[in-house]
């Protein structure tokens, strides 16, 4: 038993050592094209995005954006007649290249949805779900990872007391939240975030913008939002898709003040989408 | 798309044309006193800056509910950004026509200096040019506007040269201080109209040239 535990932490860790967190350059996406069987969807995109950054996609419904955030954990591979040409690298390892450990590709690219999903399980069994299925068994371990979680998502305080709780019970907001702490429990390098504030109020959304610019010192992060303040408040970079390409890629106070491209700016002050 | 947002943004642009049109007019009547102290134009000039204040609250207020309400960007943000900035020294233009007016009144003796002619001519052509190439985005007109104050700048050293000449020379010490005051608010106007002159950078480019 003890045995199978090491040889599955060493698994990890040798899964991990694939990855290299340490360059500046998080995620590189170079000349992805993507189809859903005869749909072209993304058309020669490539960026670079930085460790450490908060970046935010913003465009139309239907330009890709969800798309290709979907790609860098390969999600997509879910989708019955999906294709992807080009390359998509995280941390240095090309991501659709033959042989890669998905489950490791997960773990270290976390992803958080438009609703909140927790499983139908206590608080603590939520966030202890992916150390779980990483072999951590150890008590202890496991309860030192659902408070740094929590305490990272800033909800230990709110929930310390409520543990055994089912993650059904709580409020919206603090669902999300709570999904956010289950996939810092993976401790992942980059997390995905897709529409994470939609369906919540204005305060549950300052508290996931909060926490964003907090998890940037350790996570490199990227946003799929529809709202533009949001874009402009916490994103560092922002890229603008249309119709599967991305028309404009730089610095967010660059792009929301003197964006380069017309399209940008009639797309960003509300003149078209 | 966003029809009501677009109203209120041509709203803006109007608001402005008005508030410029009041100075220019404004201003013309400030020379004419300058030139020949009629009564009329001192009256005229005077009550420029009345009306400039209840635009310069309007075009606030507007810009103010655009902010609150349309969180413009881009073009927009850095247009109504601007406006905002400008208005100040549309205000201000306001404030010294009126008091170049009223100095004039003052002015007992019919004492004429070319140089002040000199001054209020190049600050007429860098108010028209200045809000022409705000509205026009037009940054070549804008360099031009910048460039002439120091035409402005070196025609009221030459006036208080000449005033303190003619101090000692035995003319009316009120009427040569009248005189300089006027050709200091013409100074600050070129100074004003060359701030606005350079918020056409930031109008275009995003970038706003250091003073």
């Amino acid at each position: 038993m003890e045995n199978k535990k090491t040889e599955r932490k060493d698994k990890t860790k040798n899964s991990v050592k694939d990855f290299d967190f340490t360059r500046d350059v998080a995620i590189n996406i170079d000349h992805m094209d993507l189809w859903y069987t005869q749909f072209h969807a993304i058309k020669d995109v490539s960026l670079e995005i930085k460790k450490g950054e908060i970046t935010a996609f913003i465009g139309p419904s239907g330009c890709g954006k969800s798309t290709v955030l979907k790609s860098l954990n390969r999600m997509n591979d879910l989708v019955p007649g999906c294709r992807i040409t080009g390359k998509i690298e995280i941390g240095g390892q090309d991501i659709y290249a033959p042989g890669v450990n998905l489950p490791m590709l997960r773990k270290n690219v976390g992803m958080v949805f438009q609703k909140p999903n927790p499983f139908p399980k206590s608080v603590y069994d939520n966030i202890a779900y992916a150390p779980r299925i990483f072999g951590i068994r150890d008590k202890k371990t496991l309860d030192g990872i659902v408070e740094s979680s929590l305490r990272k998502a800033a909800m230990w305080d709110e929930l310390k007391d409520r543990l055994n709780k089912s993650a059904l019970g709580l409020s919206g907001g603090q669902q999300q939240r709570l999904c956010i702490a289950r996939a810092l429990a993976a401790d992942p390098a980059i997390l995905l975030m897709d529409e994470p504030t939609s369906a919540l109020d204005p305060i549950s959304t300052g508290k996931i913008e909060e926490l964003c610019d907090e998890l940037k010192k350790s996570v490199t992060i990227v946003i799929v939002t529809h709202n533009m303040q949001q874009a402009a408040r916490i994103s560092d970079k922002t890229a603008f898709f249309l119709l599967g390409e991305v028309i404009e890629y730089g610095e967010t106070q660059q792009i929301f003040s003197a964006p380069v491209k017309a399209e940008t700016e009639r797309y960003i002050s509300g003149r078209f989408g | 798309m966003r029809t009501h947002y677009m109203q209120q943004l041509s709203e803006l642009e109007d608001l402005l044309g008005k508030m410029g049109g009041l100075i220019i007019s404004g201003f013309k009547d400030a020379r004419e006193a300058i030139a020949s102290r009629s009564a009329e134009s001192i009256r005229d000039a005077t009550k420029v800056e009345g009306r400039t204040d209840v635009k310069l609250d309007e075009i606030d207020r507007l810009c103010s509910l655009l902010l609150l309400t349309q969180q413009p960007v881009a073009s927009d943000m850095r247009f109504i950004v601007s406006v905002m900035n400008i208005v100040v020294d549309m205000e201000r233009i306001g404030d010294q026509v009126r008091d170049i007016a009223e100095t004039a009144g003052k002015c007992k003796s019919e004492i004429h200096v070319p140089e002040l002619d000199e001054m209020a001519a190049d600050c007429e052509f860098m108010i028209r040019g200045a809000l022409e190439s705000f509205v026009g985005r037009d940054l070549d007109r804008a360099e031009k506007i910048i460039a002439r104050d120091d035409a402005v700048d070196t025609a009221f050293d030459k006036l208080k040269l000449k005033l303190s000449d003619w101090v000692k020379s035995g003319y009316d010490v009120e009427d040569l201080l009248n005189l300089l005051m006027i050709g200091k608010y013409l100074e600050r106007i070129g100074d004003h109209a060359t701030n606005i002159a350079e918020w056409t950078s930031y109008v275009v480019t995003g970038t706003k040239k250091p003073a």
